[in-house]
């Protein structure tokens, strides 16, 4: 018995003994070493193709509360996190189902990008290959440094550069690999000095193969063009909204000069100018012949943007997810208006917003480039928002317009070839967004199922439709997942295939991701020349108007700081170049103060002996019932990642 | 004899369990932390925003690196923590509606805390009155403003309006009009003679003030100082005012 005692006992200590195999130590047989992979050219060109793909670029596949390159699969029920745009936290547009503003929480900390740069670089002197093609490489490596940097600069402030190959020493502190934040100033100067380096070797064209999709120097170029603007708005607005702490106080954000603003304007505008003057690069169809001409173009851009190469400087390509797992993106999916939905349980995602609508010009072209307004009153009362259309007072002296499209029949071309506005042609289909009717005795039926027989006899139907196949606005507002009906009386238009078509299932968008083009060049140039007096403002002027000539305005207006900088609005639409404007800029907290973006709602008015339409200007539903959305001035910057773990200084307010 | 293998079976199969159970014998908070923000100048209570207001930024000592907390602060300045742990404290009074200082190496004990925190408002909002005009229609609120050194500016002052007592700058109604704020654009320094009267058009604001209920008025006053970080808003105390 006690020998048998015994043995249970030496079995159950047996158990404690396969902890002490080093398993851990093999090898692993499914990957790769660093050594193996950069031994040769083949290696390195795999390593830098990881590389392009861990660029943090906002692409569709971006989700900015998630992470880069989100390809979570939902599964046939889940579309929570998918269909998302970083223009969802500003003033154009909210996701359908409501969305407050706030800061990018990606939690993005590309260090791993940046070690494997830097044993790319650390390699390449070893690799057998010839000197163009290793000047090259080497050149295509600090350009991806020189983004990711970017990416973290404009989060974070300063960070710790790292532009060497840290090696951990078991056994020891390894206080080498505890490297402190550089200063804002000196993270700036390296992201722009690494596109210097980048543009040195890098080639003015690819191979036809490689298309827009790999670097040129005209690429690396365009990025020094943003990322010394963003430096040089940061060093010139820092005090319309400072921030004070430790971080501040060693410079770690902050702590730029005047002196430095106006050095990276320069340099902004050397860049641009560089792309502009020598690369060959031209807008893309610049001279159309009439609106329509302009608008069938502008929305060609961003729906075959490979066409458009002669204006595209970079791009992002895709092939299709719904094959290939963890590719592709989910554009057309989620963002087609509910009448052409593509079959999928999510739908007609993307709200653009009045605020933006608005801002768009129409064709008086008087000289002046303002905006035009849409009219809804006629008494010219256009600052009047009801908190929700069901309160609306139909006494107010409300225009009528016989079709729902003729309210935005003057409006800027861009407008149309981004927007989907209620009443307009899309796949065919007439769009209808109707927020709900006046009956014929004044009562009104808003934002909910109901119909009306007219004066005429004729039965109208408070969403425009009898089915709710039937029509794409103002339904199933509040019900996160039924919310596939634009809450705003717009959807988008920008970057969805009209005519390709494409599988209704997640990631079968293909189309290319713009991420540099001419347009947003001109741009750089014209905002860095007025605000550092330095450059040609006659040039500035006359980039920016033929932006304005593109989309079929025939008149000049002057390049002035208000000008340039709501071109930009409308211009780079939903390309996610707004919220990042907001931040450089220093504007977003006070554009979000408690505030709440606009809606349009469209209402048949069955009061008339044939029901017109009247258009109420409206709080947005989601909005108003947040009390309207705020931005904080701490998230300027977002907090440093770990600081309990690797002694990073902690941003200011975090 | 298997009852006695099952029985040793089980022995040695809980002591491997139980071995990995550690029990979490760390100490909680054993502290009490409270006071208020008062005026250096007269001890009065500094109104706060409790949303996205001044906050106290504390770091406990005697750790490699130092993370900051921050504690709220109540709408009429007192705060209170009652999850301390005791040990040496820097308290940082910054980002707030005051000028900024430090307190070094604080120490706080086990139990009750009192820490009242003596400042400089960037402004004072005084001889606030806030009546409901029954003839006009009108929320009319007058006051006049003190800064806190002869340096502050004042860039805008706002009668804020809500349906609770924690209205402020980030809690409020979207009021319509043009006289519930006035905003000083360069901006100015302060005048202490000067009287300012603002006011909400009940009328054309009649959705948010629809409901006889008691509503809550406050008078904000946004500083411009340099070099002091974010500055938040310094109020007088609100009003409750029934419709």
């Amino acid at each position: 018995m006690r020998r048998k005692i015994l043995y249970i006992y030496i079995a159950a200590a047996s158990l404690f003994l396969p902890a002490c195999k080093k398993f851990l130590d093999i090898q692993p047989l499914n990957k790769v070493s660093a050594t193996t992979l950069l031994s040769d050219i083949s290696g390195v060109k795999v390593l830098m193709a990881t590389l392009y793909n861990k660029m943090p670029i906002e692409d569709f596949s971006y989700n900015p509360g998630k992470m880069f390159n989100y390809h979570k699969d939902a599964g046939s029920t889940g579309f929570v996190d998918l269909g998302w745009s970083i223009s969802f936290y500003t003033d154009e547009s909210l996701v359908t189902a409501g969305s407050g503003v706030g800061p990018v929480n990606d939690g993005y900390w590309g260090y791993d990008a940046v070690s494997q740069v830097n044993q790319l670089i650390n390699a390449l002197p070893t690799v057998t290959m010839d000197k163009s093609q290793r000047d090259r490489l080497l050149s295509e490596a600090h350009f991806i440094r020189a983004y990711i940097y970017f990416g973290l600069a404009k989060r974070y402030g300063g960070v710790p550069l790292i532009d060497t190959v840290l090696t951990y020493v078991a056994g020891s502190d390894n206080a080498n690999l505890y490297i402190p934040r550089n200063t804002e100033k000196e993270t700036w100067n390296f992201i722009l000095n690494e596109c210097d380096l980048a543009v040195q070797n890098l080639p003015a064209t690819v191979s036809a193969v490689d298309g827009t999709y790999r670097a040129t120097k005209w690429a690396a170029y365009a990025l020094k063009s943003r990322a010394a603007l963003f430096a040089a708005s940061v060093a010139k607005y820092w005090n319309n909204a400072p921030l004070s702490g430790v971080a501040v106080d060693q410079n770690l954000v902050g702590g730029m000069t005047v002196s430095d603003a106006n050095n990276y304007y320069l340099q902004c505008i050397n860049a641009s100018k560089q792309i502009i003057d020598n690369s060959g690069k031209q807008l893309y169809k610049p001279s159309p012949a009439n609106k329509a001409e302009a608008a069938k173009n502008y929305q060609d851009i961003f729906q075959n943007p490979a066409n458009a190469d002669v204006e595209v400087i970079f791009k992002k390509g895709y092939i299709d997810g719904s094959v290939t797992r963890l590719q592709g993106h989910c554009t057309d999916v989620y963002f087609n208006p509910a009448q052409t939905n593509l079959g999928y349980i999510a739908y007609g995602r993307f709200s653009p917003a009045l605020d933006l609508v608005d801002l768009y010009e129409d064709y008086t072209d008087d000289g002046t480039g303002k905006s035009a307004t849409l009219v809804t009153r006629t008494d010219g009362v256009e600052n009047d928002y009801v908190t929700s259309a069901t309160v609306m007072n139909v006494t107010k002296p409300y225009k009528s317009y016989a079709n729902l499209s003729d309210i935005f029949a003057n409006k800027d071309a861009r407008m149309s070839g981004a927007i989907i506005t209620p009443g307009s042609t899309w796949k065919g289909v007439t769009i209808i967004i109707q927020g709900g009717l006046i009956k014929k005795d004044g009562s009104t039926l808003i934002f909910t199922d109901g119909s009306e027989t007219g004066l005429d006899g004729k039965t109208y139907y408070s969403f425009g439709a009898s089915s709710t196949t039937g029509y794409s606005g103002f339904r199933g507002m509040g019900v996160f997942d039924n919310a596939n009906y634009s809450c705003t009386g717009f959807s988008v238009k920008k970057f969805l295939q009209e005519s390709k078509t494409v599988t209704g299932v997640q990631f079968s968008s293909t189309t290319d991701y713009i991420d540099f083009r001419l347009a947003e060049i001109y741009l750089n140039y014209a905002e860095a020349t007025v605000e550092s007096g330095q450059g040609d403002a006659a040039l500035a002027a006359t980039y920016l108007n033929a932006l304005r000539k593109r989309a079929a305005h025939t008149d000049n207006i002057p390049g002035t700081l208000s000008n340039i900088l709501k071109e930009r609005r409308i211009e780079l639409a939903f390309e996610g170049q707004r919220y990042w404007d907001l931040v450089r800029r220093r504007e977003f907290h006070t554009l979000f103060n408690g505030t709440k973006r606009k809606s349009l709602v469209p209402v048949l008015d069955c009061r008339q002996p044939t029901p017109n339409y009247i258009f109420v200007r409206s709080y947005n539903y989601y909005d108003q019932n947040a009390g309207g959305v705020t931005f904080n001035p701490q998230w300027y910057y977002r907090a440093i990642p770990g600081v309990a773990t690797n002694n990073l200084i902690q941003n200011p307010q975090y | 004899m298997k009852k006695i293998y099952y029985l040793l079976f089980l022995f040695v199969y809980l002591i491997i369990v139980v071995c990995s159970c550690k029990k979490d014998d760390f100490p909680g908070p054993n502290a009490q932390v409270f006071g208020a923000i008062k005026d250096s100048l007269n001890a009065s209570l500094v109104e706060q925003d409790v949303q996205t207001g001044s906050q106290i930024e504390v770091q406990e000592l005697g750790f490699p690196t130092l993370v900051s907390q921050f504690w709220v602060i109540e709408n009429d300045g007192e705060y209170r923590n009652n999850l301390v742990f005791s040990n040496n404290y820097d308290i940082y009074m910054r980002n707030g509606n005051f000028f900024p200082y430090t307190l070094k190496s604080v120490t706080i004990k086990p139990g009750d805390n009192n820490i009242d925190f003596s400042v400089v408002p960037y402004v004072r909002v005084k001889n606030c009155s806030i009546t409901y005009d029954q003839t006009n229609n009108k929320i009319v609120a007058t006051f006049s403003l003190e800064a806190g050194k002869p340096t502050v500016k004042i860039k805008s002052i706002t009668l804020y309006a809500f349906s609770d007592i924690y209205v402020g700058a980030f809690i409020k109604f979207t009021t319509a009009g043009a006289n519930f704020s006035q905003t000083f654009s360069p901006t100015v320094l302060i005048n202490p003679a000067t009287n300012y009267t603002l006011s909400i058009d009940l009328a054309a604001n009649s959705t948010l003030f629809g409901i006889h209920r008691d509503y809550f008025f406050r008078v904000g006053a946004m500083a411009d100082v340099t070099g002091v970080g974010t500055i938040r808003t310094n109020y007088a105390p609100y009003v409750k005012i029934p419709l």
